[in-house]
Order: structure tokens, then sequence, then C-alpha cells
């Protein structure tokens, strides 16, 4: 792969890498503040930690074609089921796998009902999202949850030196194991294919339902770590945890270049975005833009990575249409 | 300010060129500089009898130029105060940033005004963060969740911030002082006050707050239930319900209109909650059950205009969202000066307010509830409720 054709595959994570480090100056250009690295880091952190986890699990079932809208409501339980973990003293090492199953558990109900009666993931994620966020509420009762074991706060305050936060190491890790499940192992090809053409992929013999349903379970399982991040960063687990994530959490997915009809987009866009995304809010909440400013601003960039690709397509089919077809690039 | 001449007194003395004269001073007629300093500062006495009296005192020019020099040079000069609302774009709080804004006017501070638009606890903790790298003078907030914000505030806490809560507050490690609106038992009182004022036989009532976790709601239904229980002329209302409304007025809406076909016999909905209030008054009179119903409780009186004009609320109550930025931002600023001892019993003069005292886990009361009317229907005619 030469040069030229990094640049081509790749032409949406270089507008992303660009943007991110436009989005960096301007934010030092607004505020003196910015420019240290454990002021950057930690403000990394505290954007992204928990909605980066999110994002990953979201993007996966985005890319099978489907969506997932209860994953802050799974994270919601998995602080609750912490919360009452740390409270009955089981120590971390159990308490962590039994968050993730819980996960798991929730991701595979989405699933099966998604395959298994054939309905829409909007309106199945839609329903089990009150039911989680309920449930959250039943297992948690009226009051939010803090005293938790120092164990427990780890993944999500614990520093490496001083100044590198465990939670952004976590962010990274995963997101490195995504970039070789999704685009190097079979499964990954078969979540892409699935997602781009499901009818062809069922006629070719691949379980199609079983595709669909682990990425359910792996966005679930997600939600379940970012449960235990979660309680570190903020030290507290109550029922409506994360409840105005959702939009940041698409937001990251659709502006990393995931097709939200599935089937295209890299998962290293996926991590761009977040960064982009969590530069801008470090920088606008340094400068002490207004809410609704800053609301606004990521709201014009949202609109803004839908349209630009699609009329950049639009002009290029214009342009080549008495031309050879244009090469479909971003299956990775 | 008074307080900062008595703190600043012994470093001016410490100072060369008057140092021998704290030798040759004695205590008591140290104490008598202070004093007339501080009678001056307060306006008790005038500049020349002040000048004269330390003169008489023996003090030299130079001694009385610095002493003048501290008494005028404000230590609230300059400070740097942020307030962060629960969310932005409410009238609540843009009274209350009004507020504050008077208040760091008449001290000489400047106020950022920071916050999310929506009612996001991971999103104000966020704004909270990207203050502490601005190493903020001081912080007035409202919070969200009790726990959330205490990792970051403590950290900002740690680099020098006074961190003043009002209307929510936050554990107690992350912050210096709570101003309350008022003690829940007069809260409760008010609220109950309100509900006989509707309806003076009493009935059925619901207890509409927003979520299970605002602190300040739990307290709140704690201390009616503890005014039913324990005050015989409450007794005649009893909670049936509660309904989660999210201080959301379309969710309140529909949560009212279905309990009041739940319960066709209920008297009222009770809320501190000034967003749940107008939506179910707005229930009530749109399923034309005005007189048969009433909700009240706390309620903006901007939007509870209608429902007094046409009797389906005859009394509700609020505390001045005005004063309480007022107060919270005063405080924070003499709080981070030091001319405020974070301590019980201490107590404080906070103009057009009046003198309040910080209670026990550091926390003061606002105290001025506030009775609305058909006939007084607005912040400045309200009747200021006595209980």
């Amino acid at each position: 792969m030469n040069l030229r054709s990094i640049c081509r595959n790749h032409r949406w994570e270089l507008i992303l890498v660009a943007l991110t480090f436009v989005a960096g100056a301007w934010a030092s250009l607004l505020s003196p503040f910015y420019l240290s690295l454990d002021q950057i880091l930690y403000s990394l952190q505290q954007a992204l930690a928990v909605a980066g986890l999110l994002s990953a699990g979201l993007m996966t079932v985005v890319l099978v074609g489907e969506i997932d809208i209860s994953v802050p409501a799974t994270l919601a339980m998995g602080t609750i089921l912490l919360a009452r973990l740390s409270e009955m003293s089981v120590p971390l090492w159990i308490a962590l796998p039994l968050v993730v199953g819980l996960g798991v558990v929730a991701g595979l109900i989405n699933g099966l009902l998604v395959v298994g009666f054939g309905l829409p993931s909007l309106a199945v994620t839609l329903g089990t999202m009150a039911a989680y966020r309920a449930l959250a509420l039943l297992i948690g009762g009226q009051e939010g949850h803090a005293n938790f074991d120092d164990s427990y706060l780890a993944l999500g305050s614990a520093l490496i030196a001083g100044v590198l936060p465990v939670s952004l190491i976590l962010l990274l890790v995963i997101f490195a194991t995504f970039v070789w499940l999704m685009h190097q192992t079979v499964f990954g090809r078969l979540v892409y294919m699935v997602g781009s053409n499901q009818v062809a992929m069922r006629y070719a013999g691949v379980r199609v339902a079983w595709v669909k349903v682990a990425t359910f379970a792996i966005a679930g399982a997600l939600a379940g770590l970012g449960a235990a991040v979660y309680v570190g960063q903020f030290g507290s687990a109550r029922a409506d945890n994360a409840s105005e994530m959702l939009l940041f959490v698409v937001a990251a997915v659709v502006l990393g270049g995931i097709d939200i009809f599935g089937g295209r987009g890299q998962v290293v866009g996926v991590l761009l975005a977040l960064l982009l995304l969590g530069t801008l809010k470090n920088g606008m909440g340094l400068a002490n833009f207004p809410g609704p400013v800053q609301t606004l601003i990521i709201g014009a960039l949202l609109v803004a990575s839908v349209a630009i690709p699609r009329f950049a397509r639009l002009r290029f089919h214009l342009r080549s249409a008495d031309r050879e077809p244009s090469p479909r690039s971003s299956t990775g | 300010m008074t307080l900062a001449h008595r703190r600043k007194m012994p470093s001016a003395g410490g100072q060369s060129n008057w140092g021998y004269q704290k030798n040759s001073m004695s205590k008591e007629i140290n104490n008598k500089v202070t004093d007339w300093t501080r009678a001056h500062a307060e306006g008790r006495i005038g500049r020349r009898q002040w000048l004269k009296l330390m003169l008489t005192c023996g003090l030299s020019l130079p001694a009385i130029a610095r002493l003048l020099e501290s008494a005028t040079a404000s230590d609230t000069k300059g400070l740097r105060i942020y307030m962060v609302p629960k969310f932005t774009g409410f009238i609540f709080f843009e009274l209350a940033k009004a507020g504050g804004e008077q208040a760091v006017k008449e001290l000489g501070a400047t106020l950022t005004y920071v916050g999310t638009t929506t009612a996001d606890v991971e999103g104000q903790v966020q704004v909270l963060q990207n203050l502490i790298p601005q190493k903020p003078d001081g912080i007035v907030t409202a919070a969200l969740d009790i726990n959330a914000p205490v990792p970051a505030l403590k950290q900002a806490r740690s680099r020098g911030a006074v961190v003043v809560t009002f209307d929510a507050d936050v554990a107690e490690p992350g912050r210096n002082l709570f101003v309350n609106m008022a003690p829940f038992e007069i809260q409760a009182k008010a609220m109950l006050e309100c509900a006989l004022a509707n309806a003076p036989d009493g009935g059925k009532a619901i207890w509409v707050a927003p979520t299970p976790t605002v602190a300040n709601f739990i307290s709140q239904k704690k201390a009616l239930d503890d005014q039913i229980a324990s005050n015989p002329k409450y007794k005649s209302i009893q909670f049936v319900d509660t309904l989660y409304a999210n201080d959301d007025p379309d969710k309140s809406y529909s949560l009212a209109s279905s309990a009041m076909q739940a319960y066709p016999d209920l008297k009222f909905f009770i809320s501190g909650s000034g967003i749940s209030n107008p939506a179910i008054n707005k229930a009530i009179m749109d399923t034309k059950r005005s007189g048969q119903m009433f909700s009240t409780g706390f309620a903006l009186p901007s939007t509870m205009k209608t429902y007094l004009d046409d009797g389906t609320c005859k009394q509700f109550a609020l505390w001045s969202p005005y004063k309480f930025g007022y107060m919270a931002t005063y405080l924070a600023i003499l709080l981070k000066a030091g001319t405020v001892q974070n301590q019980q019993s201490t107590e404080v003069d906070v103009p057009t307010i009046g003198k309040r005292t910080i209670e026990a886990h550091s926390t003061i009361n606002l105290n001025s509830m506030l009775f609305f009317t058909k006939e007084h229907p607005d912040f400045d005619n309200a009747v200021p409720a006595n209980l």
C-alpha cells in the first residue's frame, strides 16, 4: 500500500485528523489553558472514556445494519449492579465479569428479539432502553450510590505516572482490538458483508442471525465495561446514569464515517471522531462558550458530516458518469 | 469587609516601616485602632474623625496611609467567579445569574456563567472539569447529582477555588458552603400552607418530583411527611402516590393527566418543581377540573399567571432565585477573600437579604419564602411568608 492509496482509501479519516488538529489549534487560541498535557488527557478522559466504549459497541451494531439505543440504559444497570456488589463487599475480579456478563445478557436479549421475531432494532431497543432503566431503578432504589470500594474506582480514575488515565489506555486497547476484529478476522468480514447485503449473505449460507446477535452482545459487553469506567470516573451510580449520552455516542459513530445503513466505514474513523468531538468540547468548555453555542456547533458538525460526503459522492458520480465506475473503497 | 481589616492588621503590623511602632503600641491601642478602622469601613464614623483618632493614638502618617490603603483596596477586587447552573436557558437560573452579576458588580469581581443546555449530569461534570485549569477563585453551582461532581469540585478546591452550592447540594467534600433555599421544614410548611389555601379541607395528594434521586426533593418529601405526621394543622392532607416527571413539562402534563383518572377523588398535586407545577395546572385546566383538583407547591410566577388569574391555582410559593444567586455569589466572594470565616454560627449580613447564620455542615439558609396569589402574582409584590 503506497501513500497514495492510503490517501484515497482513508480520505474521511484524514479529514478527521486534520479537523482535530484545527480544533486543537482553535482551542489553544481560544484559551491559554488548553495546551497542557495533563489538561488535555484529563479532559479527553472525562469526555470519551465512557462514551468511547459505548461508541465502539454501537459501531459494531450499526455496521451490521441495525441500531442499539439501549446501550446507555445497559450501562446504568451495570453501574447500579456494581454499586450493589460493592456494598456486598464482592471483590472486583468477580464483580467485573458479572457486570460485563450482565451487559452481554442485555445485548443478547436485544439481538434475539430483533432476529427471532424479525423486529426493527430501533423499536426493540427503544423498548428495552426503558425496560433496562426501569430495572436499574428497581435494583438501585431511589438514592444515588457513592460508597464504592476503592478497587472499583481504579479503572475509571487511576492515572499512570500521574497523568495518563487508565481509562484512555483501555479505550485505545479496545479500539485496537476492534481494528483487528473488524478488518482482519472472518467475523469482521461477515459483519461488513451482512451490513451491506444481508439477503445475499443468507443465500450464501451465512448465519446472518448469529452475526447480528453477536454484535448486540458485543455492544452489551462494552456497555458493561463502560459501567465499570463510569463508577470510577464519577464515583457514583444512579439509575439515570448516562441518560444524555446517546446523542454524543451516535454522533461519534456517524461522524466517524460509519454508514448508518450498515456495511461501510472504518473502526479508526470512530476513534478519530471521538478525539475530534472531545477536543472541540474541551476547547469550547475552557473558553466558557455558553451551552447553547456548544450544542449548536456540535450539531452543525454532525449535519455537515452526513451532508458533505453525500455531496462529494454526488459530484464524483456526476463527473465520472462517462468514465469507469467508481471503486468502492471503504470496507477496509 | 470588616473582618478583613482585623485579619490584615497583624500582617500590616509586621511590615518594616511601622514595625517599631508595633512594639511601642500597647495591645489596647492596637485593638482600638482595629475597632475604629472597622467603624470607619462600615461608615459609622467619618474619615476625618477616624484620621483624628488615629493621630491621637500616635500613629505616624505613613502608617495611617498604609492602613487607609488596606481599608480601601478590597480583597474582593478582580476575583473570578464561575456560576454553573443545572442547565442554561431556564428562567430560574437566568434570574440567579442576574443576582450573581449584581453581587460581583458590588464587590468588584467578575462572573462567568457557563453550563449545558439540558439537565445532563455528565455534561455538568465536564463543565466543572473545564473550569479546573482556569484556576477559578470561586465556583457557584447548583448540582444535578449529589456525588458525580465531587471529584471535579475537589480538584478545583485543591487549586484554591471556593465552592458554594445553591439550590441543590453536593456531598460535603465537594464544597465549602451550601446555600439552602430555606430549612426543609419551612419549605414543607410553605407547600402545605399553599395546599390548604387552595382547598382548606385537605384531601388526597400526589407528590411530583423530577427523578427519584435529586437530593432536595428527597428531603422535601421527608419534611412534608414529618409535618403531616406531627402538625395537626396539616393532618387533613395525605399523600397517596409519587410521580417522577423529570422536570419536563410534557411528561408532567401526561403523568398528571393519567393520575387524575387513576385517582378521581384526588385533591392536590404538590411539587417542588417549578416546571411540573404550571404543566399540571394546564392539565387541570384542559380537563376542566379547575376547582376540583389543585397543583401547588413551588413555581415561577411568570409561568403561573394564567392559572392564578382563572383560579385554577389560588396560591403557590417560591423563594427569589435572584436573591439566591446573589447570596451564593456574594458568599463565595467573601469566603475567598477571607472576610467571612466558614465556621458554624458565624453570622453574615447579606445586603438586601439580612443576617444569616452558617449552620452545621456548612449550610446557610436564604430563608425568604414568598407566597404568590391572584392579587400578588409577581416577585415585587409577593407576600413574604411567615412560617
